[in-house]
């Protein structure tokens, strides 16, 4: 079930009512309400995938227990990687078979060696690289005795499976979201109204910014050589905002959705693209996926504590493994290389920490020094979306050709003043409102009602009209 | 919870009424429309002045760019060309309904027009071309994606009539304005040559449908549609007419599915499939024939039927 469907409005207000007016009692009938709800929202897509979150469910839930009640350390390790590797396997097998087998047939062709491997067709279930790592963090929690596990199996279902954010994140850590499900929900007017403002910049964000840039961005990257180095830039810059609206939009719903029910998710974004530095960025993109490789990977491996050597091999690991993460593709991984020596510099010179606070904080504008820095970063960031965005690397190194072209720089064959202007509406309000949560999270909040609702309805009325041609959300593929 | 539910309530309601008073602006759209001057519009409108057909031709704009009924005429075969823009299965239906109820007598064939574009995604774009609000009778947006279940359509097709009927209501609800008549017979003729430009510029429509999986639903609901007339005693039959570089925006997956209809259809119903000798000459642009082209189709397309005949 889509966020931006007519499925989820009917599905939302049904449950919402069931849960504060039919079972809000009783904590335990609520979790179930959720588990249900999850799993009719997860099985729209494919039901038959049901039985793999219920599957991985069911391991950490015993393994959990398994870990609190062993205290052998030999036997706790045993207990850990099993889980490690039920989790990874499926997300190995469904997300990662095709491109071992592929490369393992290509390498022997590199060495004369002709053999013949049939692929499968295998459909990857949607959010698996998302739940997996949000379960993981739970059997990982317990066994650094940093969690209690739970004793109840609903409550750890509807954590594994909690809908809003069971499909594109943000990744919970056990740690914040398990212990809300055993505290009893008190409706907050507040909070629900704040859930609901973000909901609707989520989905601006992604019906009228990622959708209307993604048809450009599609334009450019899937046509052959026809259209002028500034139109394959534009492309880039589009793809870019198409990719930031989509995913934080999905991340704003998520978090605003998970708000009408009482829950706090962790946040996602937080105004990537008006960073000063790379370091600065990836404090600000994808927070729950960044701060979980840190937790569970980074840090484990010595983080930046050893010598540059060791600092140079874990940044490459983390940012490797991150990009492989997004998919099964060359490309993600030299995304997450490129990145690697984007960050590099700033790690070794000492630098990486700092830019921390809210660029222009207190101000209308940044100075020059600081815009200069965040044009420096988007400029990075756009070129390596281009191999993020590809369908391999080479299709990425003739785009990259293609932009390098004489025709750079004359206008570009299709401008779409629509999305440009559109885009330029989008940064402004992010811009005065990059001091808070998300976006819209204050404006307006000492206006005249008439003023705040109008700029709501506003808000409605673009994403009606200028919804742009309906486009899954590019996360549920990761 | 009162506070909140009072506020969202009372917030929701303004965004119904206003949603109501769109719909209700929406109403207008087709006012005059049997006065339009629009090709599209007329064919639906003027469709009742050609009854007692020897063939009905079906099909999107690929059926009035490339059947051209001078020439049935000239063997005495009465036509009529009720192409219809990016029509698929429910156009088709919508149409071919809307023609039966007003006929005095059945048509003796209908002809469906059928290509890989007639199951894909772009087939039936009914916010781009809102041709059930023009039919002799009108079906609501509201009807249209309930019956059909394309509710996410919704809100494309409010717009359109919004605007339209805006526009109408400033021009005047009463007309003076003559019937402009409908020619060829719905046949809509293009000089266009196909050229590399051409094909450049309008390339960008095609490119999504490579992801394209080929509709079953739509193909049920064409047979069924088929089936219908078949036992009204209207003989049914499928054609399918050149193209100068369609296929090449399908995967391989798509058009072996296509075929798998086309082998359906030919085993049920009977196909006409014309491909004369094209040459670039013959095209306007990447899939509609010129009056070149469609002159050499149609006369094989006769050609075709009369050694049925034989």
């Amino acid at each position: 079930m889509l966020f931006n469907s007519i499925d989820f409005a009917i599905f939302l207000p049904i449950v919402f009512f069931l849960y504060w007016f039919v079972v809000n009692r009783n904590l335990r009938a609520q979790n179930f309400l959720l588990l249900l709800a999850s799993y009719l929202f997860y099985g729209w897509w494919d039901w038959r995938f049901l039985s793999l979150i219920l599957f991985s469910s069911l391991v950490d839930f015993f393994i959990g227990k398994a870990l609190k009640d062993e205290e052998r350390q030999g036997r706790r390790k045993i207990l850990l990687w099993s889980s490690i590797l039920v989790n990874l396997g499926f997300l190995g097998f469904f997300k990662y078979y095709n491109f071992f087998l592929e490369n393992f047939v290509d390498a022997f062709k590199f060495f004369g060696q002709d053999i013949s491997v049939g692929s499968l067709n295998i459909i990857l279930p949607v959010g698996i690289s998302f739940y997996t790592f949000q379960t993981l963090s739970y059997t990982i929690d317990v066994y650094r005795k940093k969690l209690e596990p739970t004793k109840d199996f609903i409550e750890f279902a509807a954590f594994v499976s909690f809908f809003p954010q069971l499909v594109a994140g943000p990744i919970e850590r056990a740690s914040n979201l398990l212990p809300q499900f055993y505290t009893k929900r008190k409706f907050s007017s507040n909070q629900a109204i704040d859930g609901l403002r973000q909901i609707l910049w989520g989905l601006f964000k992604k019906v009228v910014i990622a959708d209307n840039c993604a048809e450009y961005a599609n334009l450019m990257f899937n046509s052959p050589d026809a259209y002028s180095g500034s139109g394959y830039l534009l492309g880039a810059v589009f793809f870019a905002f198409q990719i930031y609206g989509d995913f934080s939009g999905y991340s704003d719903i998520a978090i605003g959705t998970a708000r009408l029910f009482g829950f706090d998710l962790m946040r996602n974004f937080a105004f990537p693209y008006f960073s000063r530095d790379i370091a600065e960025f990836w404090r600000r993109w994808h927070i729950s996926l960044s701060t979980w490789f840190r937790d569970y990977l980074y840090i484990p491996l010595g983080g930046s504590k050893g010598g540059t050597g060791m600092k140079i091999r874990n940044t490459f690991i983390i940012f490797i493994v991150s990009g492989f993460w997004h998919g099964a593709n060359w490309t993600f991984i030299f995304w997450g290389a490129l990145n690697a020596l984007y960050f590099l510099p700033l790690l070794l010179l000492n630098r990486n920490r700092n830019n921390l606070e809210i660029i222009a904080q207190g101000k209308w504008l940044p100075g020059l020094r600081e815009a200069g820095g965040m044009l420096f970063t988007f400029g990075i960031t756009v070129f390596a979306w281009i191999f993020f965005r590809a369908d391999s690397l080479d299709h990425a190194f003739n785009y990259i050709a293609r932009i390098c072209s004489e025709s750079l720089f004359s206008l570009p064959d299709l401008l779409p003043r629509k999305t440009v202007l559109l885009i330029a509406f989008f940064l402004f309000i992010e811009w005065i409102g990059r001091e808070q949560q998300f976006a819209i999270a204050k404006l307006g909040l000492r206006w005249n009602r008439i003023f705040r609702w109008g700029f709501y309805y506003l808000l409605i009325i673009l994403i009606l009209v200028f919804s742009g041609k309906q486009q899954e959300f590019i996360y549920f593929q990761f | 919870m009162k506070r909140f539910l009072i506020y969202t309530s009372i917030f929701l309601s303004i965004l119904i009424l206003f949603g109501v008073m769109v719909a209700f602006v929406g109403r207008f759209d087709n006012v005059n429309a049997v006065y339009s001057d629009n090709g599209n519009i007329k064919r639906i409108k003027q469709k009742a002045n050609f009854d007692s057909l020897d063939i009905l031709f079906v099909g999107n704009s690929y059926c009035y760019s490339g059947i051209n009924p001078a020439y049935f005429d000239s063997i005495n075969i009465q036509t009529f060309n009720l192409g219809i823009p990016t029509a698929g299965p429910y156009i088709y239906e919508l149409v071919v309904d809307d023609y039966l109820r007003d006929a005095k007598h059945l048509p003796e064939n209908v002809f469906f027009l059928i290509s890989p574009m007639t199951f894909s995604s772009k087939a039936d774009n009914f916010p781009a071309y809102p041709i059930h609000r023009y039919l002799n009778q009108p079906i609501s947006n509201e009807k249209l994606v309930l019956e059909y279940g394309i509710v996410d359509q919704y809100v494309n097709l409010s717009k359109k009539s919004f605007v339209k009927g805006i526009e109408n209501l400033k021009s005047g609800i009463i007309t003076t304005a003559a019937i402009s008549p409908l020619e060829n017979k719905g046949y809509s003729p293009s000089d266009v040559v196909v050229n590399d430009s051409i094909v450049k510029n309008s390339e960008s429509l095609y490119l999504d449908l490579l992801k394209n999986k080929l509709n079953q639903d739509y193909v049920q609901h064409l047979m069924d549609l088929s089936d219908r007339l078949l036992a009204k005693g209207v003989k049914v039959t499928y054609f399918e007419l050149p193209t100068y570089k369609l296929k090449n925006y399908f995967n391989p997956d798509y058009l072996e599915d296509y075929e798998g209809v086309i082998e359906a259809v030919l085993e049920k119903y009977g196909l006409v499939r014309i491909s004369p000798n094209m040459s670039d000459l013959n095209y306007r642009n990447i899939d509609h024939l010129n009056a070149n082209g469609a002159t050499k189709c149609t006369l094989e397309m006769i050609r075709q039927l009369n050694l049925k005949k034989d």
